[in-house]
């Protein structure tokens, strides 16, 4: 779990990593809306977990990702942890003290939201990559013993604009492939509904 | 003969202070725990054990929590202080960030005992025929972005009923959040950096509190809010006050006495003596207690202390004789004194000897202390004084005891009887006012002074963090291990039930860490049967290949739990394998908790302030009675030697014992254990004045107002100052002692003088 944490601070970051390459950053009071298309290659299986929807991520509230294919799920991730729901009930709650790889992903969620990815940086070493409109950024772990991220061999982040796509490859070959479409920057405030699942797991 | 005496008693003397001096070198430890105060009959050892480990783990612990606007400041500052602790070698452990290690190494003992765990809620559905919910979270987890697992998790526990066991583990600050690895908790604006510490030394020592005085004074940075908690930080209050306090109100006190007698008899000799004699009483009363009891309690050393300082009194007689130019000699002026002091140490005797009925030990030891150092105290008088005093009478005492006369004539002359009246109405008046206003106080936390910031301290971090002093937890006994498991098993939902209630906020049990093996078998049953049917279903549809590896039966016994790290808290809830604790935290409502829980077999709610305060009440009733009984006891001797004016030697005194508590009332105290104790005071002494007057003849009148004046002034002072206390017990107690020591000497003339 704490790898795909890690992926999700990687997507939030990229927007302000990418800066340079002319990706928009999400500033304060911006949001970002969109769909997202997941395919989990996971060792053991006898095909790739495939799974659709569409997401919101607030700078400084968190994230809500909303699966409507194969089945509807909603998963909040806030400051507070991460609390999942099936049927508008909660199914799962794990709070950050339960699960240290979440603190590693705040600390890389809040330097991406700032614009300031420096903290990247010491957690990740980076590899850019710019051709034309695209960008590419390669990350692997500075260290292998790091408990948030040991399994993790590499994650590639790319997009153009914004990003749209990152791919998350475990050194015990299951991959986790995430793209993106139909993103949009919003300085709208979230519904009340949306409000309400972020207040749910306000520390 | 009476020197022989007098070297006897230098030699008894001598055998007792070399014992104190002994058991002092020996390293001597005052008892100071609640339990010891017990009935010897309801002592319960293993409550007694259970109490002493709660209490001193929680004695150990300090928690402070930084808070700033700036997130990463108040990180900052808490990383700062964590460090700069455990660098300072004043604690034994620190907490401050999240143990990943520390979780990981959980997930290492719990795993291959899988099988049987079940989280409560899960457990529930499954029971509820929810299995299919169980089913659908898996894969929602599984799906998810932070899902969880791969193929070598999902063949072990498919529907990930362990990762839900670890989620719901009452472990100790889940209330807070991890932000960079580091425990905080946000609130408002602001964030809060979490700090605790365990102590290497004694809160209650002065060295260690002084230590951490100065740490603080240098490690706390101005830009954060500082809320702290704990034994020490209390403690430390506590210390400066009472320090500043008693040597504000004991030098004064003793100044003032020096002062007197210095005045009233332009010697030294009499401070000397009565130095010599409270000194002695106390050590042969030490001396004896702690070969008698082998211990002593710190309440029965305060108490006996102050019940002893009643022996100046009897100096104080002595002294006066001074002025009387018929005693020509030391040995005259005892024999003047002796029927009053004699008659005044048998009541007083009687009074406290009262007290030994009781079945407390510490009523007991109080009793035992007084009466001994009372006794050794007159021997000093009776023994030594002829023999160190050489000085003849002085001459100086005229006009004093001229204007003591007066004191008498108040009770005697015809033409003041409607000053007597008014007088006597005046008090009683003053009582009848505070009657109604007369309420009993038990609550312990009543008689400790907490500084009310601290209060308001400990209070935000418990809002906060949800952590607390632990004061109260359930105490489970049973056959063994697995029956003390069970037991708990019986009673939790009943606990979280009352939790949903808002009777409590939280507890953490033993068996919610380690199902009872009964517990263990039935939740794997539970799975085989409602989950396992629904599993080909699931592998198909996620198209898990992997060959399923069911999770062996093994049953996770309490003896495979690591010692150290966050289940250390589970190993120290196990005192023995029968006897274990669930702890209690932020109990709101205790006497609603009490009857959720009743009836629970095997199960003792337990609250160290609430057994306090109990305790207190019954110490007050059983002291109540005591007077009660003493002033009948003393009847016979009193009847013996005063035949009919029994009830005018005795007035004095009941009254004062009387209309003190309801004029207490009228300034707002309530009355205590403490006011109780003041009131065996005030009998005792009381009784004593009056029969120091009753002993005198017409031609020594002055000389007697004049010592039951000092006495009573020195008593005062001793006693009466302790009114200005903040500490709210002692000013209980002073105030007691200062009105009814005021009654009891105004009305001692009231017994009438010997006739000539």
């Amino acid at each position: 779990m704490k790898r795909r944490v890690v992926v999700f601070a990687v997507l939030a970051s990229a927007a302000a990593q990418a800066q340079e390459a002319r990706p928009q950053v999400l500033r304060e009071g911006e949001q970002l809306r969109g769909r997202f298309t997941q395919e989990r290659r996971l060792q053991g299986f006898a095909r790739p977990l495939r799974s659709e929807g569409d997401f919101l991520l607030v700078p400084g509230r968190g994230l809500i990702w909303r699966g409507q294919v194969p089945f509807a799920s909603t998963l909040v991730i806030t400051q507070g942890g991460i609390l999942q729901l099936l049927d508008g009930r909660e199914a799962m709650r794990l709070p950050a003290s339960r699960a240290p790889g979440l603190g590693q992903f705040y600390q890389v969620l809040a330097g991406a939201m700032s614009g300031d990815p420096s903290n990247l940086g010491q957690v990740f070493n980076v590899v850019w990559q710019a051709d034309g409109s695209h960008w590419q950024l390669t990350l692997t772990p500075r260290r292998a013993d790091d408990p948030g991220l040991a399994s993790i061999a590499s994650i590639v982040v790319s997009g153009a604009r914004v990003v749209e796509a990152v791919a998350v490859s475990k050194a015990n070959g299951d991959a986790d492939l995430m793209a993106f479409h139909d993103q949009q920057i919003g300085r709208s405030a979230p519904d009340a509904a949306e409000q309400a699942l972020f207040s749910q797991l306000a520390p | 003969m009476r020197r022989w005496a007098a070297w006897c008693w230098l030699a008894v003397v001598l055998l007792a202070g070399g014992y104190v001096a002994l058991r002092l070198h020996a390293g001597l430890h005052l008892q100071s725990s609640v339990l010891a105060l017990l009935p010897r009959a309801e002592r319960d050892g293993v409550a007694d054990q259970a109490q002493q480990r709660v209490a001193e783990a929680g004695a150990r612990r300090i928690v402070l929590l930084l808070g700033q606007a700036d997130a990463g400041r108040a990180r900052a500052a808490g990383r700062a202080l964590a460090e700069a602790l455990a660098d300072s070698g004043l604690v034994r452990g620190v907490t401050a960030m999240v143990d990943q290690a520390a979780q990981q190494r959980l997930g290492a003992v719990y795993f291959p005992h899988r099988a049987g765990l079940l989280a409560a809620a899960d457990r529930e559905a499954l029971l509820a025929g929810d299995a299919p919910a169980l089913m659908e979270r898996a894969r929602a987890m599984l799906f998810s972005p932070a899902g969880f697992g791969d193929s070598a998790l999902l063949a072990r526990d498919p529907f990930l009923l362990l990762p839900s066991f670890f989620t719901a583990l009452p472990l100790p600050q889940s209330r807070l959040a991890a932000e960079d690895g580091q425990l905080v908790v946000r609130d408002g604006g602001l964030t809060w950096a979490f700090v605790s510490a365990e102590l290497a030394g004694d809160s209650f020592s002065l060295p260690v509190q002084q230590a951490f005085e100065a740490f603080f004074a240098v490690h706390l940075p101005a830009d954060v809010q500082v809320l702290r908690t704990g034994a020490l930080f209390y403690a430390t209050a506590g210390a400066k006050q009472a320090m500043g306090e008693s040597s504000t109100l004991g030098a004064v006190s003793l100044i003032a006495t020096v002062v007197m007698i210095l005045a009233v008899f332009r010697r030294i000799r009499p401070i000397l003596l009565a130095m010599l004699d409270i000194g002695i009483g106390i050590t042969v009363a030490t001396a004896f207690c702690l070969w008698w009891f082998q211990e002593l309690h710190t309440v029965a050393l305060l108490f006996g202390a102050s019940l002893i300082g009643v022996a100046v009194d009897y100096s104080l007689q002595y002294f006066a004789a001074y002025f009387d130019p018929t005693a020509k000699t030391a040995t005259e002026r005892l024999h003047r004194v002796l029927p009053g002091v004699g008659i005044g140490l048998g009541t007083t005797l009687i009074g406290y000897c009262t007290l030994l009925l009781a079945p407390f030990p510490g009523l007991q030891q109080i009793a035992a202390f007084s009466c001994l150092g009372l006794t050794g105290s007159f021997l000093t008088v009776a023994l030594w004084y002829p023999q160190l005093d050489r000085a003849g009478p002085l001459p100086h005492g005229g006009p004093m005891l001229a204007l003591l006369n007066r004191h008498w004539a108040v009770w005697e002359a015809p033409r003041l009887g409607h000053v007597r009246l008014a007088v006597l109405a005046l008090v009683l008046a003053a009582a009848a006012a505070g009657l109604p206003r007369l309420q009993a106080d038990d609550n312990v936390q009543h008689m400790q002074d907490m500084p009310p910031e601290l209060k308001r301290q400990e209070a935000e971090i418990q809002r906060l963090t949800g952590i607390g002093g632990a004061g109260q937890f359930l105490l489970v006994r049973a056959a063994d291990g697995e029956a003390a498991l069970q037991a708990q098993e019986a009673f939790l939902p009943r606990l979280a039930e009352a939790q949903a209630n808002g009777l409590l906020a939280g507890f953490q049990a033993p068996a919610q860490f380690i199902p009872s093996v009964a517990r263990q078998r039935q939740n794997a049953g539970l799975v085989a049967r409602t989950l396992l049917p629904l599993l080909p279903a699931y592998v198909e549809e996620i198209g898990l290949t992997a060959p399923p590896q069911p999770a062996p039966e093994d049953p996770l016994m309490p003896a495979m739990l690591p010692v150290d790290g966050p289940l250390a808290l589970v190993r120290s809830m196990v005192l023995e394998p029968g006897t274990q604790l669930v702890l209690l935290h932020g109990v709101a409502d205790l006497p609603a908790l009490r009857t959720a829980m009743e009836g629970a077999p095997g199960i003792q709610l337990v609250s160290l302030a609430d057994d306090w305060s109990v305790l207190f009440g019954v110490y007050r009733r059983q002291a109540l009675w005591l007077l009660g009984f003493s002033v009948l006891l003393m009847l016979p001797l009193l009847i013996w030697r005063y035949r009919w004016a029994t009830p005018r030697v005795l007035a004095p005194s009941l009254l004062a014992v009387l209309v003190a508590p309801p004029i207490a009332a009228l300034f707002g105290l309530a009355f205590t254990f403490f006011n109780a104790m003041a009131l065996v005071l005030v009998l005792s002494i009381g009784v004593d004045y009056a029969v120091f007057c009753r002993e005198t003849p017409p031609d020594r009148r002055g000389v007697t107002a004049l010592a039951i004046l000092l006495a009573a002034v020195s008593t005062t002072l001793s006693f009466g100052m302790l009114a200005a206390s903040q500490v709210f017990a002692v000013q209980a107690f002073g105030t007691t002692m200062l009105i009814g020591i005021s009654i009891a000497w105004l009305l001692a003339p009231l017994a009438g003088g010997r006739p000539s």
